[in-house]
């Protein structure tokens, strides 16, 4: 697990969530077709990411439709965001989400620490800009309350055999959250309109088009008994998402196209997408406490719906408009959870942890039921104050998403069963640490069956053979003084797959501060790759930042990223299903100006 | 409103302790706390103090119980530490000094002579000039710069 302290996202500028996620190990933050930041798995590339859970409160903020964070939550501000959690291997099932591998939980500032409002302010390169409004408050009563409103204006663009790729966005976002003792209650919403990039355009640049989403959540939870040991959670989400695109050179919507004639013949030059889905889900869970052990049992609920308002296709060479309605009779999902969990203390030195989880899914449209289980065992021995071990398996399945049934094999429509992609992954970590520096060896072997990999044809199940990763991570803390930090890290991947994406990587972090002045410096390695045609240089991402605090209350921040202008870049394709491959860069250079104002 | 921020050594901007792995709860805030609230507690009166926190759970009572002896209730209790707003109204008040982590209750109810609570992400306290003398509280020195005066 990594956290990062609200003192890490002051002293490193991360503005939004993907500033940290860009250097991540053994993964990578890529632009995705549709120009949005997406994470893949180091030495991997995709479009839509479904491996890993991002959390706010613990309450996870998937997409319904592609079980990816995709959209806007990716560029989630953090001027409001006390700190962040990284689990690399499933974490607790306590918290009743959906499997993955990777976990990301990200806590907002406690509303009775701040009491004040906060005003944040910044200006980009290119004309970028966001405001932010942080207010707080505590009552007599003890109730407590945080809300966050946001309003970002981003401009970006990039150049394609003399195109110009638009990836303009405006984005909002608010955010409520009210506390007291043992009730938490968390409102979110973020909406999205931006440029759809290349979008579904057959030459990789469509003539026009957009994308807007909108993605509201409510989650209730209360702690019963005076141990709060009995919990109680409700939540509610919807997902919007509207997508509208024209190109003369034709969209590749998969799931319209027949390959029975010529695809062009079924194959449309416009399209407009309208669906949106719902999520309720609920959990109770009691935790049985003794000096040495802790044992959670809990049951969860949920049941998604998907919904297709409007799916309009104008056919490529008739011009003809038609509404082809739901892709696949697939629009509903339940799934209901039986979890243990138990962490035993043998003494202080040593302890053993275990969790296993039962789902239950039941599917319309056709689809098999079926159930699926989820293991984790692991143990934390710690022999000497200094140093410690930390090993974790987890067995793990991932069920195919809406989306992954709607763009599945297009040569095989009569079969959409496709299987759950079953993760073995087993981790070790080592650790050195004492009062001034901290080093760990960080170890997994990931062992994917039936991997779901978005062929040219749409989605297939890979089921005839086993895929097969390891990765190794190293990282280097050390306190030059109280208050400077130097942090190292190196990362590098094996994997039974060719490489679509860079696979070794690190980073050198330098923060601090010296009277009124808080500064850092950061360099982001990743490894060139060669991919068919296409090569990709090795990147370097220089970023360097400093903060006036004119008072206690008044600062003024500079950052500059990706200052040597060697960013990293993502694969794409133009043509018609295999199509030829090409690489652009993910992110720009950038200059920010930011102000902060407490009161 | 005048408030003294209280600058605490431990919250200054030094990075915290290099750890293996952070399998304890985290309960650095709760130390800091029972650690101000002693202090508060042992320059306010010379009885021995037996504190009384309303609804406390395991993780405080494991840290306060380091600092203090502590009461099961409100009557066998001197110093009252309401940090939840979870006291009940029939806690007496004869004979006994009741404090908050709340600045609006400390300000609407005249049984709280002070509070420690938190404000834009910093520590505060503050003592009420008027109640410290209804109580017979003679705090030290070092206390003296968070005394409030206001009109009740």
């Amino acid at each position: 697990m990594t956290i990062y302290s609200q003192k890490d996202l002051k002293l490193m500028q991360y503005n939004i969530l993907s500033d940290i996620l860009k250097e991540f190990p053994i993964n990578n933050l890529n632009t995705n077709k549709f120009g949005l930041s997406n994470l893949s798995l180091s030495g991997t590339k995709t479009d839509v990411s479904g491996f890993f859970r991002l959390f706010i409160n613990d309450h996870e903020v998937s997409s319904t439709y592609t079980q990816s964070a995709s959209y806007s939550w990716m560029n989630l501000p953090l001027d409001f965001i006390d700190y962040i959690e990284v689990y690399r291997g499933n974490s607790s099932f306590a918290l009743g989400s959906d499997a993955g591998v990777f976990f990301i939980r990200i806590y907002t500032k406690k509303p009775s620490k701040e009491n004040g409002t906060q005003v944040t302010g910044t200006i980009a390169s290119h004309g970028t800009n966001s405001q932010s409004v942080t207010h707080t408050d505590m009552f007599q009563s003890g109730w407590s309350y945080l809300t966050y409103f946001n309003n970002t204006k981003e401009h970006d663009k990039r150049t394609y055999k003399n195109n110009t790729l638009q990836n303009d966005a405006q984005r909002r976002y608010f955010y409520l959250n009210i506390q007291k003792d043992k009730t938490n209650i968390n409102f979110g919403y973020t909406d999205l309109e931006k440029d759809n990039y290349m979008g579904l355009a057959v030459d990789a640049n469509s003539d026009s088009g957009m994308i807007e989403s909108k993605d509201y959540f409510f989650d209730f939870t209360h702690k019963f008994l005076d141990d709060k040991s009995l919990k109680f959670n409700f939540a509610y989400d919807i997902n919007e998402i509207h997508n509208e695109e024209k190109d003369s050179s034709g969209l590749e919507v998969l799931p319209v196209i027949v390959l029975t004639g010529p695809p062009t013949a079924t194959m449309p030059k416009e399209y407009y997408q309208n669906i949106k889905l719902k999520k309720y889900s609920g959990l109770v869970s009691k935790t049985f406490s003794t000096q040495n052990n802790n044992f959670v049992i809990g049951t969860t609920f949920q049941n998604k719906k998907y919904i297709t308002k409007q799916n309009t296709v104008v056919n490529f060479i008739t011009g003809i408009s038609s509404d082809v309605g739901q892709f696949t009779a697939f629009d509903e999902e339940t799934i209901s959870s039986l979890f243990v969990q138990d962490d035993y203390k043998f003494n202080d030195k040593f302890l053993l942890i275990g969790n296993a989880k039962l789902d239950k899914f039941k599917r319309n449209g056709g689809l098999d039921d079926f159930t699926s289980e989820h293991y984790r065992v692991g143990a934390i021995y710690t022999p000497f104050e200094k140093f410690g071990l930390k090993s974790f398996y987890t067995k793990t399945s991932l069920a195919p998403t809406f989306y992954n049934i709607d763009y599945a094999d297009i040569t095989n429509k009569n079969n959409q069963n496709m299987k759950n992609q079953e993760y073995k992954y087993y981790s070790i970590e080592s650790v050195y640490a004492d009062e001034k520096s901290r080093f760990s060896i960080f170890y997994t072997n990931v062992k994917i069956e039936n991997f779901i990999y978005y062929a040219p044809i749409g989605f297939i199940s890979i089921d005839d053979h086993t895929i097969k990763t390891q990765n190794w991570i190293f990282d280097y803390t050390y306190e030059l003084t109280s208050k400077h930090k130097l942090q190292l890290n190196y990362y590098t991947t094996k994997q039974s797959e060719s490489f679509t994406n860079s696979n070794k990587g690190g980073y050198l972090k330098f923060m601090g501060e010296f009277e009124k002045f808080d500064y850092f410096t950061s360099l982001i390695y990743k490894n060139g790759y060669s991919y068919k045609t296409v090569s990709v240089k090795n990147s370097y991402n220089l970023n360097l930042g400093a903060t006036y605090n004119f008072s206690k209350n008044f600062s003024m921040s500079l950052k500059g990223e990706n200052l040597l202008n060697k960013s990293t870049k993502s694969l794409y394709k133009e043509g018609l299903f295999i199509g030829t491959p090409f690489a652009l860069e993910d992110y720009q250079r950038k200059v920010t100006l930011a102000m902060k104002w407490v009161f | 409103m005048k408030i003294f921020i209280l600058l605490l050594t431990i919250f200054s901007c030094a990075f915290s302790q290099q750890y293996v792995f952070l399998v304890k709860e985290y309960d650095k805030e709760i130390e800091l706390e029972a650690k101000i609230i002693s202090n508060i507690a042992l320059s306010s009166t010379s009885e021995k103090i037996k504190l009384f926190i309303p609804k406390i759970t395991k993780q405080e009572q494991k840290i306060y119980s380091q600092y203090f002896n502590l009461a099961n209730d409100c009557k066998s209790a001197n110093f009252i530490f309401n940090n939840k707003g979870l006291l009940s109204d029939n806690c007496e008040t004869e004979g006994k000094l009741f404090f908050t982590n709340n600045y609006k209750r400390l300000i609407k109810n005249s049984k709280y002579y002070g509070a420690f609570f938190w404000n834009k992400s910093r520590p505060n306290i503050v003592f009420i000039k008027q109640r410290l003398r209804e109580n017979n509280v003679k705090l030290s020195a070092q206390y003296t710069k968070y005394i409030e005066d206001i009109d009740e």
